[in-house]
């Protein structure tokens, strides 16, 4: 079955490398959002089965917002893993991830190895 | 909305992606040869890889990364004639091959004017700012410390205030030079500013209870927006607006009549909207006349009263200055229903970051990882 995910990230060279490493995937539909407002509007449409979320970006909602919000919703939280992906690699910001019911925390620069093996491991298709 | 999409049949994905970075790179080969220039790289007006290519000291660098000797500088400094006259490169070394290539990031630096250039010893000498502050700083804590310290209870009250007094403007002297000073760094600290206000009327609770203020908070919800950026700033802000606020609320009203400062939380936009006002304390008139008044500085007993307009007056522009850098503003009102009132606008979220900034280090990564990710794919596919 094909595994929607939902990249939410305001850089666009983080989200095209994103892009660029799922492609390795067997079968997976990959959407963008550039902010957290966005990427909250998206989730409730597409329901996706993961979300690859930045903790830092402009406007209305931050990333833990967004997964407080996504863990929150009756309908998405039994569907939608969460794995936040961010340059905030403190102690407390990994707890503040785990407060909101991120379902891992990758911390950038990422190995894109070790992305695709969370994602996999995530949407059960480890082969 | 964007649906997957693949890379163009026969392309070097590693190219690509070095194609998209926005900062010039070249790579070069073992022998300092360049092999290839990503697309920012070759719009630059004095074509770096005409330059650097074979430039002995480039060669020497990309020799040893390229053979995985360890190297202790990896930027470099290169000037060379182009076109347009000397051309003056900074350059960047990764510090380990990707695919048996050294990739490098240059940018092209301005010539400095000769007359500026001072000799070494007279800019070693030289001190920020900030670190002559720090250095004020360090002189000064060690005995405000020590006089706190052995205070006693038989200790005159007023003797310990006046030295906490000073050690509290010793640390806004700082916070001001800091913000004015050179190479003002921000951070990117996550701050709920209603849990931070209540943390900073908490800790002026003493104040509070001796004016007999009371405050009114509203709007102060879980669900609103954080801000990104410095909580030691952003605290001092705070601090300056409710100290002075509670400092004041009491001025030209008569020991018996309650007084409130009022905090309002909203939520407008991309922005995050703090007003503190002192509620129905002064006439609409006695208003007008101290459209700053909430940003006096507090004369302690036996000074002499400022002059017009006159006084240090700090709060303003340091609270005016901590949020312009965080990309707000600072709004005094005076408003007849409402009376003076100071509004502060913050945007939520984090700053908008360079919009393309992958940077050498995650391409690296990547470039790192990409056979891996093809003999993956590979594996998979026949499976």
């Amino acid at each position: 079955m094909t595994a929607r995910i939902l990249i939410v990230d305001d850089q666009p060279d983080i989200r095209k490398l994103i892009r660029l490493t799922l492609q390795h995937l067997d079968d997976a539909e990959v959407y963008e959002a550039s902010n957290g407002g966005e990427g909250w509007r998206m989730a409730q449409d597409l329901k996706p089965d993961l979300m690859l979320l930045d903790v830092m970006m402009p406007g209305e909602l931050d990333g833990y917002q967004v997964c407080a919000k996504v863990k929150g919703d009756p309908l998405l939280k039994g569907q939608t893993k969460v794995v936040m992906l961010t340059a905030r690699a403190q102690k407390e910001d990994q707890e503040q991830g785990q407060r909101v019911g991120a379902d891992a925390y990758l911390t950038k620069a990422f190995s894109p190895l070790k992305l695709l093996d969370l994602v996999d491991n995530m949407l059960g298709t480890t082969s | 909305m964007q649906a997957a999409s693949s890379t163009p049949a026969g392309q070097n994905p590693l190219l690509t992606l070095l194609d998209f970075v926005a900062s010039p790179l070249l790579l070069f080969n073992a022998d300092g040869q360049v092999v290839f220039t990503n697309q920012t790289a070759k719009q630059m007006a004095c074509r770096p890889s005409l330059l650097l290519s074979g430039d002995p000291n480039v060669r020497g660098l990309v020799r040893d990364i390229a053979a995985g000797k360890p190297v202790l500088h990896l930027d470099m400094r290169v000037d060379a004639l182009s076109d347009n006259g000397i051309a003056r490169l900074q350059c960047r070394c990764a510090p380990r091959p990707i695919a048996g290539l050294v990739a490098m990031a240059v940018s092209e630096v301005q010539v400095e004017d000769d007359t500026s250039v001072q000799p070494a010893t007279e800019q070693a000498q030289r001190l920020s700012l900030q670190q002559i502050m720090e250095l004020i700083k360090a002189d000064l804590e060690p005995p405000i410390a020590q006089v706190l310290q052995q205070a006693t209870p038989e200790t005159p009250a007023g003797l310990t205030g006046s030295v906490r007094l000073l050690h509290e403007r010793l640390e806004r002297l700082s916070d001001l030079i800091n913000v004015f000073g050179d190479d003002v760094l921000i951070g990117d600290d996550r701050i709920i500013l209603p849990e931070m206000l209540r943390s900073v009327a908490q800790d002026m609770g003493q104040l509070v209870q001796e004016k007999g203020v009371r405050l009114v908070i509203e709007g102060d919800r879980d669900d609103l927006p954080p801000i990104y950026g410095s909580r030691r700033l952003i605290r001092r802000a705070l601090h300056e607006c409710l100290h002075n606020a509670v400092q004041h609320a009491r001025d030209e009203v008569s020991s018996n009549q309650s007084v409130a400062v009022g905090i309002q939380f909203r939520a407008a936009g991309h922005h995050l909207l703090l007003t503190i006002n002192n509620m129905g304390v002064l006439s609409a008139a006695a208003l007008a006349q101290h459209a700053a008044a909430i940003f006096r500085p507090t004369p302690a007993k036996g000074d002499k009263p400022l002059p017009p307009g006159g006084g240090l007056r700090i709060g303003l522009p340091l609270t005016q200055r901590i949020l312009q850098l965080h990309g707000g503003q600072l709004k005094i009102e005076d408003d007849p229903a409402d009376g003076l009132s100071v509004k502060l606008e913050l945007p939520t979220g984090a700053p908008l970051r360079n919009t393309h900034q992958l940077d050498l280090l995650q391409a690296q990564i990547y470039a790192e990882d990409l056979s891996k990710l093809m003999a993956r794919s590979r594996q998979r596919s026949t499976a």
